[in-house]
């Protein structure tokens, strides 16, 4: 076991060597494609063919009167949606001061810009806006546009990259109105109507600067790097070499691989079309302030997200978090952490993993689902310093504190899932479920029942949903849609194991709405769960008078009521009034209150996620919750919320939490 | 005869000279009247004189005020934000928007002007400059006729091609039904490309045991990504067949309002055969005979 455990270990290790070296390529990929380096010089690049029958080529400024207005060219056809080519690939800008407003996703430049285009057509002007989400440009303002194929001087030049259009105000004997389409600059399409807004100038005043730059590469749709950058932090403009800004449709880099903390500062410093690293500062109540790194690699089907956790704290974190849509019905998912007792980056003293795979297969209607759930309480090796302990030798790193367990507890089980379906005409649909498995944990026993220590399991399981749809009980005909509405749910489920006994769980629960105004809703849900574990005729030997029972997650054992023999059951009643005068306001107010056998134990204190917490088994009695939300301004919201306990335990009263949230 | 005609036409053109005279001076309101610019009314506005008077100002005419902002300034011309180039008349006034005296301004790029409009020439005679955004006063469509163009406008295909979106407000309403097992108290939220996919962008409100709904503007024209979420990337919407989601496109079109309704089929985080017993009681009919520990 204490090999297995190692090898497991080393290969842990490897893959995640493996999955660094994966995105350090592709970093340096992305890099040699579009980032830092300049464009390639105008001679080397080839003009893009003219789409239409167009004029003669203007060679230069020189020469307008070679531009024939009567001689209106043939309308080419709108361009293909995502034109590609090295000119709309990337480009950079270079100016005096670069401005980004995050708020509005909007760079401004002034003074001496210059805007190199992928294909190194040059424009250089006085004032430049781009929008990052519409992918356009204007530059303004004793413009000078240099291309392979011309050189012309001009009032206001545009981009539209997603159109592979550009909009162009030359400056000859008189004003004109030219597009380019495809860069094609040798061959105007002279005055062609241009969108109304082509030549507009965002009004940015009031919107708050996010940072101050020199130059910005940006690759549009997917992010930007400005160099350097002077960031907003509040009371002051901090400098920094560079900052990357991401900003990818791609919701793939949004996934999170850290540890939940109390607060969070990320700060992207590197990355590409397909890669993002991210420096995090973050603070929570154990380990206070302290740093984080987390690097993503996407695609448009795959993310691998790692992260390593309180890097200057002994006690690190090592996340990887691992999605592939292999086909369009076929998914896998792997979520692996690496918990690491260590000085610096040195042989940590323990060492525990945890891993959950899932893989998913779409079938015509229904699915099936294969898990494997793994524990490795501890990677290293076993050590040669032990004590004797009751039942034997007890093995530890340095200190008793990091023993050793080399326990291997797992899990796998293959579901299969139904979808919902209407149940005849019916306002009622149906889903349905099955699922067998295993469970194994070689050395410590999985439960003990008689004298008699199982240490693997078997079961199989059915289930099966009824739902209705949303009844009108109550319909209000005076058009205010005062409406009564009611929803009920009833869940069956069984389980059946190897040990042998089953488990029964029953849910079922209702809700009424009476909705007395658009702007006031009101709520009340019941609900009821039966569990029950039949043992039959060791009922009493399974669940004996008086018994505690281990969780191991908290390693705690807890004394339940000595009448509880296996049978179980929650009653919740819900109230809610939502109250939403505005898309600016909102307000609810819930009352929740519980009936539950086995009594609930009230919260002990324990490690909770980012902190210590209250943790209670079962739910309190009696819990009020009050949330109220404003929005300040567009991007600004501000969320109150707390939640009231009725002397549950004696501990607490209030929980308060306040979060104020950046909406966009 | 002929001698006394002569001098009766003297006489007569004598008389007619003191007439002129006295009609002159009996009426000196009116030829000031005549010489001070006022509004053009919109018939005069609609035959307005050719483009190649701008260069010779006309002494009859009006005047119209336009304010915008300045794309360039230079060649004899104003460019203004609507991509339109302006004459300039050869002694072009440049004052100041707020007080009509001098300015130490200089007309440039991003700068705010008042354009004073000869409707006899099409030049401007006056640029008021500021650099705060100035009210309207004549609208686009009576000064765009002065716009200098060395083409002829035709028609752009790019622009009739598919739907026009007028950039207006459009309150749309997010409506959406989740499973019946989610949780009574989870909040639901809305995650957008718009707010960087945060898994907590917009605080959905629960509408009955089944549905939840929010209510967000968005200029018409916007294309918008979004999935549903109950607070992380780890609890995300998947579809029916068990395959996580790809984000949902909605295109908001031009509408006074707009309710889109989805289904949330199952959640990633949802294990069909955990019991909802409140996940605490360490009891051994918890069918996964150890918890698993929380990650996020």
């Amino acid at each position: 076991m204490t090999d297995g455990a190692t090898r497991c270990a080393r290969a842990y290790r490897r893959f995640i060597a493996f999955i660094f070296c994966c995105w350090i390529a592709n970093i340096a990929g992305a890099r040699s494609a579009n980032a830092d380096e300049p464009p390639a010089p105008l001679a080397s690049v080839a003009p893009a063919a003219a789409t239409t029958t167009s004029p003669a080529p203007i060679a230069s400024a020189t020469a307008p009167a070679a531009a024939n207005p009567a001689n209106v060219p043939a309308s080419p056809e709108p361009s293909p949606a995502a034109p590609t080519g090295r000119r709309l690939a990337a480009f950079r800008v270079d100016a005096k001061r670069i401005a980004f407003y995050s708020n509005r996703y909007v760079m401004e430049a002034d003074g001496n810009v210059v805007v190199t285009l992928g294909d190194g057509t040059r424009i250089t002007g006085k004032t430049f806006f781009y929008d990052l989400r519409l992918n356009r440009f204007v530059i303004a303002g004793g413009i000078r546009l240099r291309a392979a194929n011309a050189d012309l001087p001009g009032a206001a030049f545009a981009e539209y990259f997603d159109f592979d259009r550009a909009y162009f105000i030359p400056v000859l004997a008189r004003p004109d109105r030219w597009t380019f389409a495809s860069g094609d600059y040798a061959h105007p399409l002279f005055g062609r109507e241009q969108p109304g807004d082509t030549f507009f100038l965002p009004d940015l005043s009031g919107e708050r600067v996010f940072l101050y730059s020199k130059r910005a590469l940006v690759d549009p749709h997917q992010s930007v790097r400005f160099t350097p950058a002077s960031i907003n932090l509040g009371p002051a403009f901090v400098p920094f070499p560079s900052y990357f800004l991401t900003y990818s449709p791609n919701e793939y880099f949004a996934q999170n691989a850290l540890p939940g903390a109390f607060a969070d500062g990320p700060l992207d410093f590197a990355g590409g079309e397909h890669a993002l690293a991210t420096a995090h500062v973050r603070y929570d109540s154990v380990d206070k302030i302290f740093p984080a790194l987390e690097v993503h690699q996407v695609s448009d089907n795959h993310y691998i997200v790692v992260s390593a956790n309180t890097l200057t704290r002994p006690l690190k974190t090592y996340n990887l978090e691992a999605y592939d849509r292999i086909t369009p019905a076929l998914q896998f998912q792997a979520f692996v952490q690496e918990t690491a007792f260590g000085h610096g980056f040195s042989q940590p003293l323990s060492a525990t993993a945890f891993a959950s795979y899932r893989l998913t297969q779409a079938l015509p209607h229904s699915f099936l689902q294969l898990s494997d759930v793994q524990y490795y309480q501890s990677l290293l090796a076993r050590p040669s310093t032990f004590v004797i302990g009751p039942s034997g030798p007890v093995y530890y790193y340095e200190d008793p504190s990091h023993d050793f367990i080399p326990d291997h507890p797992n899990t796998v089980s293959l579901s299969w899932v139904g979808f919902r379906h209407p149940l005849g005409r019916l306002p009622l649909s149906f889903q349905l479920r099955s699922s067998f498995g295993a469970s194994d944990n070689a050395l410590t026993p999985l439960q003990s029942l008689g004298g008699v220590n199982y240490r693997k399991e078997y079961y199989k399981a059915v289930g099966a949903n009824l739902t209705t749809k949303t009844l009108t009980l109550l319909a209000d005909r005076s058009g205010r849609h005062r409406d009564l509405y009611l929803t009920g749910t009833l869940d069956k489920q069984r389980q059946w194991f190897s040990l042998p006994h089953h488990v029964d769980t029953t849910v079922a629960s209702a809700s009424l709405t009476k909705v007395f105004d658009p702007q006031v809703t009101l709520l009340a849900s019941y609900s009821n769960i039966n569990t029950g574990d039949f043992y039959g005729a060791q009922q009493s030997l399974a669940y004996p008078p008086a018994a505690s029972y281990y969780n191991y997650y908290t390693g705690q054992s807890l004394q339940l009521s000595p009448a509880f023999r296996g049978f179980g059951t929650t009653r919740s009643f819900n109230q809610s009034l939502v109250f939403t005068p505005s898309q600016a306001v909102a307000a609810l107010i819930t009352m929740r209150e519980d009936r539950d056998f086995p009594r609930p134990l009230p919260g002990t204190l324990q490690l909770v996620g980012d902190g210590l917490g209250f943790v209670n088994y079962g739910f309190s009695p009696y819990e009020l919750d009050l949330d109220a939300r404003f929005r300040f301004t567009r991007v600004l919201l501000i969320d109150v919320s707390r939640s009231y306990f009725f002397n549950f335990g004696g501990f607490e009263r209030w929980a308060p939490q306040f979060s104020v949230q950046i909406e966009k | 005869m002929i001698e006394r005609l002569r001098r009766a036409s003297y006489l007569l053109t004598a008389l007619l000279a003191l007439w002129l005279a006295n009609a002159g001076a009996a009426a000196p309101g009116q030829i000031a009247a005549a010489s001070i610019p006022t509004p053009a009314d919109s018939a005069v506005m609609q035959t307005p004189p050719p483009l190649s008077a701008t260069a010779t100002p006309s002494p009859s005419g009006r005047v119209v005020k336009y304010s915008g902002q300045i794309l360039d300034y230079g060649g004899g011309f104003v460019y203004f934000t609507t991509g339109d180039a302006f004459a300039l008349d050869a002694a072009v006034k440049i004052d100041d928007a707020a007080t009509g005296g001098p300015t130490k301004l200089t007309p440039q790029t991003r700068l705010y002007a008042r354009a004073s409009f000869d409707t006899g020439s099409g030049a401007v005679v006056e640029l008021a400059l500021s650099t705060k955004k100035l009210p309207d006063e004549a609208s686009y469509d009576d000064v765009k006729k002065f716009a200098v163009a060395l083409s002829t406008p035709f028609p752009n295909p790019d622009l009739v091609a598919g739907e026009g979106f007028n950039g207006k407000p459009v309150p749309v309403t997010f409506l959406v039904e989740v499973p019946a097992k989610t949780p009574f108290s989870d909040q639901i939220y809305l995650a957008t490309d718009a707010s960087g996919w945060s898994s907590t962008a917009v605080r959905m409100d629960r509408v009955d045991g089944l549905h939840y709904r929010v209510t967000r503007s968005f200029a018409s024209g916007t294309r918008l990504l979004y999935r549903y979420t109950r607070g992380s990337w780890q609890s995300a919407d998947v579809d029916q067949n068990g395959i996580a989601m790809k984000p949902r496109v909605l295109v908001v079109k031009n509408a006074d309002y707009r309710v889109v309704r989805d289904i949330v089929y199952n959640w990633q985080d949802e294990d069909p055969f955990a019991p909802d017993n409140g996940s605490t009681l360490p009891t051994p009919f918890n069918p996964v005979p150890f918890n698993i520990p929380p990650h996020h």
